[in-house]
């Protein structure tokens, strides 16, 4: 049932990041931030893997396997790993993946926009989201 | 156990209702809608042209292909769109999309054979030689989320509302890309740089038009 939330929790979040929803027209990766968090709470790495699949296919952008959903792939699997071996409390070493992966995410398809207010205010929003689906994990895994 | 199904019924019915005939109803509002804003902008092109005499692109309907939207590209690191018309339709490499008939969106950067990928000027890669209002001032429109026009030279008079019109090659010359929202006289050196504003929100486009001449 837990894992069944992680993927209604995945799904939902990359449906909504497949329409392209903007916040002040600002982009949120509310999908990487979905797969990095829930990596936190999936029991084993095959969970873990298949939450970015999952994702990964909603997200499908158009014919062929785009670099960005490699980079997608990779940074989701590293967190999958990481997320099993840092020995921090579950929402610090969460926060710190999120801004981690998606500081990489840019580094690795466009280094420049680093420096601009679009990645700035993308990182804001995505720190909110990520403590919003902590928390909605966080009450569900509380759950007796 | 009970606040777990009640969570995930929530979601499940976020999901229903997401997906039911209601935000159908709305989206043929937010389609007219749409619709209405891109007359508007014809028509706002036409009057500055008869106000100014300065004679901007005159596309004909003829030369148009109107094309679906598929989707957006769902990060923030390109803004690109996919649309239902490829080779099969007529449509090559780099041709100009349009909002309306006047008003440009992006360009042809992917063809298939009944699909096409766009690139449009919110894409960070996006750059376009512009020129600004009545004494055609130039500038260098440069894409992203909020597109800006940068190497305006600091001594040339700009105002807010200035139509930005292409001065690329392989666009129409002075085909309308959007209006001065904001100058930013404090940029360093000789230049100068102004905010662009454009007349649609490229998430809720449905239909967009291609020039296909």
């Amino acid at each position: 049932m837990k894992f069944f939330s992680l993927v209604i929790l995945v799904g939902v979040l990359s449906i909504i990041q497949a329409y392209g929803l903007s916040v002040f027209g600002v982009i949120p990766n509310l999908a990487l931030v979905a797969v990095v968090v829930s990596a936190f709470f999936a029991v084993n790495f095959f969970e873990g893997f298949f939450l970015i699949l999952f994702s990964v296919l909603i997200l499908k952008f158009s014919s062929g396997f785009g670099i960005e959903l490699l980079v997608f792939t990779l940074i989701g699997a590293v967190a999958v790993v990481v997320a099993k071996l840092i020995p921090w409390h579950y929402l610090v070493g969460s926060l710190t993946a999120v801004i981690i992966a998606v500081l990489f995410f840019y580094a690795f398809l466009n280094p420049a926009l680093i420096l601009s207010f679009v990645f700035v205010k993308e990182l804001f929003l995505d720190i909110i989201v990520s403590l919003a689906v902590f928390a909605f994990l966080h009450i569900l895994w509380q759950d007796k | 156990m009970k606040r777990h199904t009640l969570t995930i019924s929530i979601i499940i019915l976020a999901i229903v209702v997401f997906f039911t005939g209601f935000f159908v109803k709305k989206e043929r509002f937010f389609d007219e809608n749409i619709q209405l804003k891109k007359e508007n902008e014809n028509l706002k092109v036409e009057l500055q042209e008869l106000k100014t005499g300065n004679c901007g692109v005159i596309v004909l309907q003829s030369d148009i292909l109107i094309v679906k939207v598929f989707s957006t590209y769902p990060f923030n690191i390109k803004n690109q769109i996919v649309v239902d018309a490829g080779e099969a339709q007529g449509i090559k490499n780099l041709m100009p999309a349009l909002f309306g008939n006047n008003i440009l969106l992006g360009q042809i950067i992917k063809v298939s054979k009944n699909t096409s990928i766009i690139q449009t000027i919110f894409d960070p890669d996006w750059q376009l030689p512009v020129r600004i209002g009545e004494n055609e001032i130039s500038g260098l429109l440069q894409g992203g989320n909020e597109p800006r026009i940068t190497f305006i030279e600091k001594d040339k008079p700009i105002n807010t509302g200035d139509i930005v019109y292409s001065a690329g090659q392989g666009f129409p010359l002075k085909l309308k890309v959007g209006e001065i929202s904001e100058i930013k006289e404090s940029a360093p050196g000789v230049f100068k740089e102004a905010v662009l504003a454009v007349p649609f929100n490229i998430g809720a486009l449905r239909k967009v038009e291609i020039l296909l001449k």
